[in-house]
Formats: C-alpha cells, structure tokens, sequence
C-alpha cells in the first residue's frame, strides 16, 4: 500500500451475512483482468529506463452502490451515502478497477498509444510499471499517461523513474505548470 | 515525491522495494524474535513472509522449503516444537533473514 498518498484505506466486509445472504453471495465478482504480477516485473526490467506511477481509480457510478447509516440512531431516517472510490472488499472491486482503467485506454488508444500501452500490458492494480529503451523516450510516456487520466477527471500519480533525465524534465515541467509541489 | 531531497529514494512498488536512483531491487525480510518457538507452522509462517514474485531469493528460499519437507517427512505436527538438529538449521536459517536486506538486484546485468 502507498503509505505517500493513503493514510486510511477503508475495507468493507460485503461477505458480511444478512438473513444468510451477503453482498457478495448475489453480486459477478466478474473475471479476472489485471496482468500477471510476473509479466509486469518483467517488463519493469526489461530496458533501461524504468518508469513508475499509479493512478488513482475513481468510479463513476456511486449512485449504484450506496449506503444506509443512521450511526445508531433508530429513530430517524438513515442517512444516504455513496462512494467516490472503489469499494475494496466487494468481490467485484479488483474487476471494476481494472475494467475502468482498462477501457479507458482502449478507447484513447490512438491519441495516447504509448500510455495506453503501458495500462493495458503492464499495470497491476493501481500500479503502472513499465520500462523504455534510453532516456528521450522516458518523458512522453509522462505526457500521455497525465492526458489519459485527466480525460477521466482521474489522476497518474507518484511518477518516478530510475534515469535522473526523464525526473529532471518531469519537475521543470511540473514546475512550469506550477504543479511542483504536492506530488 | 521530491527525488532532490530524496537522493536515495526508495519505494515500494508491488510489494517490492525499488531504489529508483540506483535502480537497485531488494527484498527485505525481518528475522522473527529470538525465542520464536519452532513449530512446523510458524516455520511455514514465517518462511512466507519473503515475498519472491520474480524469484530473485529462490536460492535462500529453497533451503527453507526442503526444510519444512524434512518436517512433514519426520511426522511433526503443526504446533509441535521442533526438537532435533532441523531446530538448528531452522534457526540459522531465521538469523540469516537479516541479511537478505543486503542483497541488491541491478536491473541490467550488460554494459551500460
């Protein structure tokens, strides 16, 4: 777990029974979709240049998935809440995530062949790992993988990589867009 | 994360620990406490903690497994302590966890 940018992360026991029945027992849990954590490494260490960042997963369907609470009130009526993020403990999260991010790339694959590449080969989770031939070819990944996400009003966050070139390039421009602090 | 205060900036990434500047994977472990008692299930317990996706540690780790094989051979149950010279080489094995900090995997064995 990223200890950088997630200090609580809430897990929900949606295998909790409920007149013998849980969330999980009547939901897809779906299939699996994330890559093989092997075949990522691999392609981490694969060429020089590494490149690291992780996105941050927004679902956008909240308004499918809500809460009841009423924090031991029983005589008013509960309140409503809906999620933000994906709800980790759901058997479906860890397709809904992949999913999401899946086909996002898929659809902006010509404008954004390189990240797209990288989220659909060489992602797992919320992780994208990757690795390019030399330097020059390490700052556009940067580029496409901040559009592709920002098309989702989603985030690549936590960009690091082994060459000191692609992080000096990264800052200057971070720096140029005023976005320096706070990564 | 500000890679100009953090010269040796290390992350973990997928439960493995990177040093992006130096490129460097490791894989570190904690030896458990000196009275662990030696069971065939804390053994398996402990032994599990080395997270080996890549298989980098395979060499230390093997050692560990025809151990526990050694157990089951030798019909030990799960919580009993283990009292022949496996109890020793168990032991070693623990103590030596420590040093698996120390082992540094460079991306790119070639030239560069």
């Amino acid at each position: 777990m990223s200890k950088s940018t997630t200090k609580v992360r809430i897990v929900f026991d949606c295998s909790a029974k409920c007149n013998g029945i849980s969330l999980n027992d009547v939901i897809h849990a779906g299939r699996k979709l994330q890559r093989e954590l092997f075949d990522v490494l691999i392609r981490f260490r694969h060429n020089l240049v590494a490149l690291v960042c992780d996105i941050q997963i927004e679902a956008e369907d909240g308004p499918l998935f809500q809460i009841l609470w009423r924090d031991g009130e029983t005589d008013r009526n509960p309140d409503v809440y809906k999620f933000s993020r994906v709800v980790f403990g759901k058997n479906s999260a860890p397709m809904q995530a992949q999913f999401v991010a899946q086909e996002h790339a898929r659809r902006h694959r010509p404008d954004y062949p390189l990240a797209a590449e990288t989220v659909l080969q060489s992602t797992y989770m919320d992780n994208s790992l990757d690795s390019v031939e030399e330097d020059e070819k390490g700052i556009e990944p940067y580029h496409q993988h901040k559009s592709l996400w920002a098309k989702a009003g989603m985030h690549a966050r936590k960009w690091v990589s082994n060459s000191a070139k692609v992080m000096a390039s990264k800052l200057e421009e971070d720096r140029a867009r005023g976005e320096h602090k706070g990564q | 994360m500000n890679i100009r205060d953090n010269k040796d900036a290390v992350m973990t990434t997928l439960r493995l620990q990177w040093k992006s500047t130096e490129d460097i994977l490791a894989v570190p472990a904690t030896p458990p406490p000196l009275d662990y008692s030696i069971t065939k299930r804390n053994a398996l317990k402990k032994i599990a903690t080395v997270f080996n996706p890549l298989g980098l540690v395979t060499p230390f780790i093997v050692q560990a497994k025809t151990m526990l094989q050694e157990l089951w051979n030798r019909g030990y149950d799960w919580v009993e302590e283990i009292q022949d010279k496996v109890a020793n080489r168990s032991q070693l094995w623990f103590l030596q966890l420590s040093s698996l900090a120390y082992v540094k995997i460079p991306c790119c064995l070639q030239n560069q």
